[in-house]
């Protein structure tokens, strides 16, 4: 199994993620993922565009046995829709694998067991429908709905038959070995964007970078819990697996999957940060004078 | 109607005997569907009753929570 990043640079430009408290800070956080999983994987590949291989590859040194530039063809997309990075990532493998948000340091090698399934991710995360300041699928749905857009069947059944309680699947850690599943969900998570119903309708959405990780993690859960022993459906046998049983236990619990993962507005938070840089310092000192050099300071 | 679950009588949404919420007797959702959302139903109320008490055990830990970090104890 091989381990895969993607940096999709027109969202990093576009400030349309999650930003960190410096450039310094988010090669630093490149080295430290890339090489602290390195050594638990055969191969590692990097999806990215020219500019983003040209910062990563070129200018701060990283090393991967492959990478490829093929997000240079999602040019023509919305930087707000941010995931959609990984998501192509995710439709274009080829084998199994597993994809590391580069803000996730992956100190011990996965379970064997967890790698073997069908599909696995970090945890899974539930939420109740309006009380959730990440997850707002009655938002967009209510908007491309009341203009006559469109929304996966899977999408509706879950906000459907689950109600006020609902779940999406966090994929700072996402890989497995049924492929047709992954490359089924991503590429209907690109039809979400790309559908001619949908296509006018989506510039005008509010809170458009907030809803990316929908697109990711919540029609990820959606898509599993519909075809999952569905009669007729081609992933009736789906399996799911996860690194912690919840969020919670991803909390108190990391160290034992040994998994640090620098979520939203953590990127910024100056401890943190500092911790960062002395650890990839201290563990990487080319590569730490490598970003020091590429981040001007 | 009857309770795709234990299969009594339904008068509402909610089943009397194993408090099953059906969706409203005119949901059309299946029975896999039925039981799909009382299994999250439960997951759910599992996850928060844990998440609380964990709150009331540790409620410093509320801190870590806050700061959205997940293992920053190992960075």
């Amino acid at each position: 199994m091989r381990a895969v990043w993607t940096f999709w640079t027109k969202p990093f430009l576009a400030n349309a993620s999650w930003g960190w408290l410096s450039e310094r800070h988010h090669l630093l956080s490149w080295i430290l993922s890339v090489e602290t999983a390195r050594h638990h994987f055969p191969s590692i590949c990097l999806y990215t565009d020219s500019h983003g291989a040209y910062l990563l590859v070129d200018r701060l040194g990283l090393r991967f046995d492959t990478v490829s530039t093929a997000l240079d063809s999602l040019r023509h997309y919305d930087p707000r829709w941010w995931t959609l990075g990984k998501l192509h990532a995710y439709r274009s493998e080829t084998s199994p694998f597993v994809h590391i948000d580069s803000d996730a340091y992956l100190w011990k090698a996965i379970d064997p067991s967890i790698i073997a399934g069908d599909l696995f991710a970090q945890n899974a995360e539930y939420f109740s429908l309006g009380a959730s300041e990440f997850y707002m699928p009655e938002v967009l749905e209510s908007f491309l709905l009341k203009r006559g857009g469109w929304l996966p069947t899977e999408w509706l059944w879950a906000r459907t038959v689950f109600g006020a309680c609902q779940k999406g699947i966090a994929c700072g850690v996402f890989g497995g070995q049924n492929l047709a599943f992954i490359r089924y969900y991503a590429e209907l998570a690109f039809r979400l964007i790309t559908d001619s119903r949908n296509a006018a309708l989506l510039p005008n959405v509010p809170h458009k970078a907030r809803h990316a990780i929908l697109l990711e993690q919540y029609l990820l859960s959606a898509c599993v819990d519909y075809h999952h022993g569905r009669e007729g459906s081609p992933f009736k046998n789906l399996t799911v697996k996860f690194l912690f049983d919840s969020f919670e236990d991803a909390y108190f619990d990391a160290g034992r999957i040994g998994l640090t993962h620098l979520l939203a507005n953590t990127k910024k938070d100056p401890i943190l940060m500092r911790r960062l840089e002395d650890r990839v310092a201290q563990n990487y000192p080319d590569l730490y004078d490598r970003c020091l050099l590429v981040s001007g300071r | 109607m009857i309770c795709p679950l234990c299969g009594n009588a339904l008068t509402e949404s909610f089943c009397a005997r194993c408090g099953a919420d059906t969706g409203g007797l005119d949901s059309g959702l299946s029975p896999f569907e039925h039981d799909a959302r009382r299994l999250r139903e439960m997951e759910f109320n599992d996850v928060v009753q844990k998440f609380r008490s964990t709150i009331q055990r540790m409620p410093d830990r509320y801190v870590l929570y806050g700061n959205g970090a997940i293992g920053s104890d190992l960075l």
